[in-house]
């Protein structure tokens, strides 16, 4: 009897760990964007995270052309300003957008015709100060305070590691 | 948020007009420059030095002018409106700008200088020159705290706005602002920037309002009509503008594309700046409706042809 039963209860055991990790996966990235946070060798936090989980606190936070985002649907965004291992100073801007559509309309709307397209994510640009990337609802901006080539070595460190963090929790 | 009654406001406000006039405006010295300043037969509407060194810039742009103490006079309170909030790059005046007016002005003895906006508050650690001048940083004086109630009878829309008390009990008032795309107005520059003096309530309803009601799409004639209104609370003694790096893409906040003129302006002709500067993001003045409301008023000519502006290369 337990022969039997062996490979079904294991079976449920797998079915009921592998959803209930990805199930709590999905409550901790639907409540906390600091889940796409990027783990980058010599990569400090330089100030508290920020957080805007309404209209009001996005308001509170983007000075001008926050209704861009309310325009095409924002849910949720995450700031966190860093300083490298270069001692070189970013800023992470990470957008949850109501669906992948939103995404790409706000990116569209601030990727510009100008900008180096890169390799990451679904849609991506290297500008001369800033790296912007969409992966599904998400958009993404890092920017830096030069147009240094250091600086944008690392700012291409830092977006691989917040869309290698967005590939594990955010799909 | 402290306010004062409308009326003792007002009454304050003309004494304090006039006291402007006499310390730094009309009756002020006009022989302030020796380092060199340009006298052309005509006066210099607009100065424009063009060059990497944006501190030496700045104080040039004013020299050309006739320099510092032909606005500021010995221990004068100035009002200083700079665009600096921001926190993207081309997004905010290049803090070496603000020194060289801070410089300036101290110099010229000034005995406070009040921001009438608050910073990012990374924006000094942006200047490569702050070590040198820390103690100018360090006095200058937080102005964007109290505010009050303003009523414009001439306003065609904003007839009563919410500004900065200091905007009004400054001796001087020094309006640094810098060019840069818009995505309501497609542009920005020292009338705009008049919103930093004016506070979140009073901007949310300019941005938001208008004839559509509140809305996330700006109503840019209601926009650009409250802009040239919030203009005649009060006119700048001085103006300098970054056109050094701005963007060209995605303002007000950024990050965007950067076009690079490398200029610094100095005038006091606010809607002509704006109308020289609207030309850098290949607008014409005419149809950038804050300049033509701005004329409208009487604050300013657009018109660049009849205007003096002299550019040099600073190298």
């Amino acid at each position: 009897m337990s022969k039997y039963l062996t490979i079904p209860l294991s079976m449920c055991l797998l079915i009921v760990v592998t959803f209930g990790t990805i199930s709590a996966q999905e409550s901790k990235s639907a409540k906390d964007l600091s889940v796409y946070l990027p783990d980058v060798d010599g990569l400090v936090p330089d100030g508290p995270l920020q957080k805007a989980d309404d209209l009001e606190g996005l308001f509170a936070r983007i000075n001008g052309g926050a209704e861009q985002y309310v325009r095409y649907g924002f849910s949720k965004a995450l700031f966190q300003a860093y300083k490298t291992a270069g001692s070189r100073s970013l800023e992470l801007e990470i957008f949850q957008m109501k669906n992948s559509k939103a995404a790409h309309q706000i990116y569209t709307l601030m990727a510009g015709q100008g900008n180096r397209k890169l390799d990451m994510g679904h849609e991506a640009v290297l500008g001369e100060y800033y790296l912007i990337f969409r992966k599904v609802r998400f958009y993404v901006t890092i920017t830096g305070s030069d147009s240094e080539e250091k600086t944008r070595d690392e700012l291409i460190a830092v977006a691989r590691a917040v869309e290698k963090k967005i590939r594990v929790h955010g799909q | 948020m402290k306010k004062i009654s409308r009326r003792s406001f007002l009454k304050q406000g003309l004494a304090m007009s006039a006291a402007s006039m006499c310390s730094g405006g009309i009756l002020a010295p006009f022989s302030g420059t020796d380092r060199g300043a340009v006298h052309a037969a005509r006066p210099v509407d607009i100065a424009i030095p063009k060059g990497l060194n944006y501190f030496k810039s700045t104080i040039k742009a004013v020299d050309q002018l006739g320099g510092i103490r032909k606005y500021v006079s010995r221990g004068s309170k100035v009002g200083l409106l700079v665009n600096s909030p921001f926190k993207n790059y081309g997004s905010y005046v290049n803090p070496e700008i603000t020194l060289a007016v801070v410089k300036m002005c101290f110099e010229a003895g000034v005995s406070e200088i009040w921001c009438l906006k608050e910073p990012y508050g990374k924006y000094w650690q942006r200047c490569k020159l702050a070590d040198e001048y820390t103690e100018e940083i360090k006095s200058l004086k937080e102005g964007w705290e109290d505010t009050v109630d303003f009523e414009i009878p001439q306003a065609v829309s904003l007839k009563e706005a919410t500004v900065r008390k200091k905007l009004l009990e400054s001796d001087l008032f020094i309006n640094v602002a810098i060019t840069k795309n818009h995505s309501g107005t497609n542009f920005t520059c020292l009338l705009k920037n008049m919103m930093g003096a004016s506070t979140f309530g009073t901007n949310f309803g300019i941005h938001y309002g208008g004839k559509k009601g509140l809305s996330w799409y700006p109503d840019i004639p209601f926009l650009s009509q409250c802009i040239a209104d919030l203009n005649l609370i009060r006119k700048p003694d001085l103006c300098i503008v970054d056109s050094t790096e701005f963007l060209m893409t995605n303002g007000p906040s950024g990050p965007g594309e950067l076009m690079k003129p490398q200029e610094v302006l100095a005038g006091t002709d606010r809607v002509l700046m704006d109308a020289y500067c609207a030309k850098l993001l290949n607008l014409e003045p005419e149809n950038v409706l804050m300049i033509q409301k701005a004329a409208a008023h009487n604050l300013g000519s657009p018109d660049l042809k009849k205007a003096n502006i002299v550019t040099v290369e600073t190298g």
